[in-house]
This record gives C-alpha cells, structure tokens and sequence, in this order.
C-alpha cells in the first residue's frame, strides 16, 4: 500500500529530516509512527501528502509513484487518504456540518447524498448531537472527532495522522486512539504518529520509531482481526478507486 | 448535470460568502466599475460621434479654384484635366466668369442688389471639384492642402477655396481629447481593476487557512480558484447593472432637454445596443481581469 525506498528529505539550509527511510506499509495496518520531536514524523506524513517531495528516493502509494505524479494528479492522491492534524485544523466559520462536508463538496456530490454520509460519520465518533455547533463550541477532544470525522467522510483508503493527540489529556487521547483502532478494525490503513510513549501499547500495531530523522526500529507487522459487519464511512473495506489524472 | 449543479451551487455560495466578508470593498469596487464603464462608455460615445460627423462633412467636401478672369477655356480645360487626374477627385465642373457671377447673386437678397451694377457682383471663371466619398483622416487633409499649395503656383490660377485648416484644427482638437480621455480612461480601468484585486486578495488572505485544508482534503485547483474567479465576475455584472442604471437616467434627463429645448435637433441615444454590449462586455472582463491578477498573485497553488 504504501512503500518508501531510501526516502531522504533535506531542506536548503542543510538539514535532513528523513535520511534513507525504507519502509513498507501494507493494506490494512495499523501503524505508530514513534518518536521525539523532531524526529521526521511530520516530514514522514508531508511526503505521504505531497506537500513537499523527497529529495532522493522513490515513494509508492497504491503502487503509484509520487515522483512520476503531475502535480494535476495530487490532489486526486489525497482523495484517497484522510488526513488528521494535532492543531485540528476545522475551518472557524463553519459548523461541525460543514467542516465534515467539504470533503464531499469537492467530489461534487449532490447535498441529498452529502447529509445522511455526514450524519453517519458524525455518529460514529459520537457528536450526531453537534452537527450545527460551531468549532469554537468545542473541547479539545471534540474538535479532534470533528477532524477525523472530515477524514473518514469520504471513506479513504489510507489514513494519517499527525500527532492527533498532541492537543490532548490522557483521557482524552485513549479516546481519540480508540476511534482510529475502530477505523483500522473496519479495514482502513492507519499512519499514526505520536511522540507519546504511553500509547504504543494501548493497541496492537506496528511501530516505526524515528530518531533524528532515522528509523531506528521496526517491531514488524501486526495484524489484528478485521471487522467487516459494521460497514459504515471511513471504513475503506471497500475497494477505493484509485487515481485519476 | 447533477454533478454540475451541485458544484455551482457550490461555487455560488462561496462566491457570495467572499462578497459578505469585505462588502465595504466589494462596493468600492463595484462603483469603480461602473464609473469607469460610464466615463469611458460616455467618451467613446461623444468621440465616436465626433468622428462620424466629421467623416460625414468630409465626405462632401468642395473645393473652388478661382481662375483669373483672363484665363482663356484652354487654359481652364488645362488646369481642369490636371485636377481630374488625382484619384481622389470625383469630378470637375468648369464655370465661366458668367455662371460663376449668377451663382453669387442668387446667394444675394433682391433687395440687396437692387440698382447695383452687374460688374459689382463678383465673378470669375472657376473649377468647382467634388472629391471622392471616402473616409479622411487628418493625413489625408495634409495631403490635399499641399496638393492644393501646388496648384496655387499653376498658370492661371488665382485663389482657391477649401476649408482643410478648419478640419485640421478640429481633427488636432479631437486629437488632444483623444489623448487625454485615453490616459483619463486608462487611469480609471486601471483603478477598476485594482480594486477587484484589492477584493479577491483581501478574500484569499482571510480564506488562506481554508485554501490550505481544501488542498489536503483534494480539491482540485479549479475547484479553490472557481469562486474568486466568479466573486469578480458577480462585481463586474454588477457593476455594469449600476452603469446601464445610471446612464439610463442621464438619457432620459437628455432627451426631456432636448424635447423642451425644440432648437436643439440632436439625435441622442446613449443607451444604444453598442453602449449596452460595452457596459456587459466590460464589466465581466474588468472583474475576471481584477480577479485573475490577484488569484495569479496571491493563490499559487
């Protein structure tokens, strides 16, 4: 599913936050991507992304190679992961509603289609009771649920995230790990990164640790049992397109 | 078509939602338009107008060279020929020192002549030229009147009678109007679509953080850049609404003049089918222009 080869990121001023990263992560993982600060986690999932390229090596999504893809073909890349952020980023002047929505808007979808995906997706992470509040209503927590909500709306295949609990308690964490395991169990691909140490082993799952930008350890694949009765958005147990030009 | 619809409604709301987040300098940006619509609608209009009737009185322009009163009909029919043999010369009418003398008493009162004697009323033999009916420009003026300085020298020849000064004064007049309206009007389109700009960039700045989180989600750039484009077009439609608005009235205020005012026979229809084209016309390529610059500017994706 997703495969790097020697991947090394270096920025102008010399430093490297990636140094020959090679990695296989396949379909239906749930995998930690371990580390300090500073370690390569955020630049690991901007690659993934495409926000930056690689300055030497190849990366394989889906078998496709981001150093081949136009930049026209990017953004149907992203359609195929969902993506979480630890500053959540939800957009202040629109509802839970709307900020779950927009990544079925930009796929066109008509709004009779968009409501009851919505709905569902809200319901999964437990806010249905919020879909007209605004970000700003919100706790911490919820504003995170509100984040992979919008992630998983469009039933990605593969879904990062980037330090999603950097923002939160412990309690609160454990919450936001525990719908992520929900998501990998329905069949989706889960790059979780964490400095927090204390959540490696709350789930069974792979992890890469990095260390200045180095993988310095594998624990190797873990699978766990997929639970394919509860098909619901952000499964990704179906087949998902894959891109287009 | 679904698909479409969906993604107009779309585009639409945004576009309006951008228009509500500055509307102080939506407006300004709208009135900027249509002012400029109207000002330089209004000054192509007065020049184009001016043009066609100079072209008009062009068109039929005369010339009359007096011949001396000893020029024999030879001597005329020389002359004549060589004025028949520019290009621009329609025809040449040779009138004795007689016709010529009729000719400038019926332009007389009766009264005025009464008891004159006939020697009093002048008349010499003379060559009445009709130029061609074309379209002159002030070269062409210049032209003639060194063609004319020319013929001044040519045996025979006593005076000649042409009102090219009085065109090429009017031509220089309408020349200087011409520069300064263009650099007025371009100062003001120019205006017109720096506030658009000013507008869409104010709305990309405030709409940066969501720009960015529509990229990571995959939308596409057309999708980001659709409804800035179509927040410009919206102030460029409706600048030209307020333009078509205004001007309107300032026709009808026109005409009930002229009507009051029955000295005045003046044809004036300033919203015609041309000056509506240009308000629509324009208006959308200022506001898709103002737009475009600042999207190029300030959204690279």
């Amino acid at each position: 599913m997703i495969e790097l080869y020697h991947v090394t990121k270096r920025y102008p001023n010399g430093v490297s936050a990636l140094t020959d990263i090679d990695v296989a992560v396949q379909a239906g993982e749930f995998c930690f991507l371990a580390g300090p600060s500073g370690a390569g986690k955020s630049t690991f999932i901007r690659l993934l992304l495409c926000i930056e390229p690689a300055t030497e090596g190849q990366i394989l999504i889906k078998g496709r190679n981001l150093r081949m893809l136009r930049p026209a073909s990017i953004p149907y890349l992203r359609r195929n992961m969902g993506v979480v952020f630890q500053n959540f980023r939800l957009l202040p002047h629109r509802n839970v509603f709307d900020n779950v929505a927009i990544a079925l808007e930009i796929l066109g979808i008509s709004r009779r289609e968009i409501v009851p995906r919505v709905e569902q997706t809200l319901d999964m992470v437990g806010l249905s009771d919020f879909d007209r509040h605004m970000p700003q209503m919100l706790s911490g927590g919820e504003q995170q649920r509100v984040a992979i909500a919008r992630a998983l709306v469009n039933e990605p295949a593969i879904l990062l995230a980037d330090e999603p609990t950097g923002n939160l308690d412990p309690t609160l964490s454990l919450e936001i790990l525990n719908i992520f395991s929900d998501i990998h169990r329905r069949g989706a691909t889960v790059i979780f990164a964490t400095h927090d140490v204390t959540l490696l082993d709350r789930v069974p799952a792979r992890i890469l640790s990095l260390n200045r930008g180095y993988l310095v350890s594998d624990s190797g694949a873990r699978f766990v049992q997929r639970d394919t009765t509860d098909a619901v958005p952000g499964t990704a147990a179906s087949d998902t397109p894959g891109f287009e030009d | 078509m679904a698909l479409l619809s969906t993604r107009a409604a779309y585009f639409c709301r945004e576009a309006l939602k951008n228009l509500r987040f500055s509307p102080f300098l939506a407006l300004v940006s709208t009135s900027t338009i249509a002012v400029s619509l109207i000002l330089v609608g209004l000054f192509g209009y007065t020049l184009l107008h001016g043009y066609q009737i100079l072209d008009e009185v062009g068109r039929e322009l005369r010339i009359s060279v007096y011949l001396k009163p000893t020029t024999t009909k030879e001597q005329a029919d020389v002359v004549a020929n060589e004025v028949k043999a520019r290009p621009d010369v329609a025809s040449v009418t040779v009138l004795s020192a007689e016709l010529d003398r009729e000719r400038n008493r019926q332009l007389l009162s009766d009264d005025l002549i009464a008891g004159l004697d006939e020697t009093a009323i002048p008349g010499s033999p003379v060559l009445d030229i009709t130029l061609t009916n074309d379209k002159r420009e002030q070269e062409d003026f210049d032209a003639l009147q060194n063609w004319l300085q020319s013929l001044q020298s040519v045996d025979g020849v006593d005076d000649i009678e042409f009102a090219a000064d009085k065109f090429r004064l009017v031509y220089s007049i309408i020349d200087i109007i011409e520069m300064v309206g263009l650099i007025i009007c371009g100062v003001i389109l120019f205006a017109a679509i720096f506030f658009t700009f000013s507008t869409i960039k104010l709305a990309v700045l405030a709409r940066r953080e969501e720009i960015e989180v529509l990229r990571l989600v995959g939308a596409t750039d057309q999708f980001i850049r659709t409804p800035f484009y179509l927040e410009g077009l919206v102030q460029g439609v409706l600048g030209s609404f307020v333009a078509v608005c205004i001007v309107w009235v300032i026709h009808l205020r026109i005409r009930r003049f002229v009507q009051v005012e029955q000295a005045i026979n003046v044809d004036i229809n300033l919203l015609g089918s041309g000056m509506i084209t240009w308000f629509v016309v324009g208006g959308i390529t200022l506001g898709l222009l103002g737009s475009a610059l600042s999207i190029g500017r300030h959204l690279r994706i």
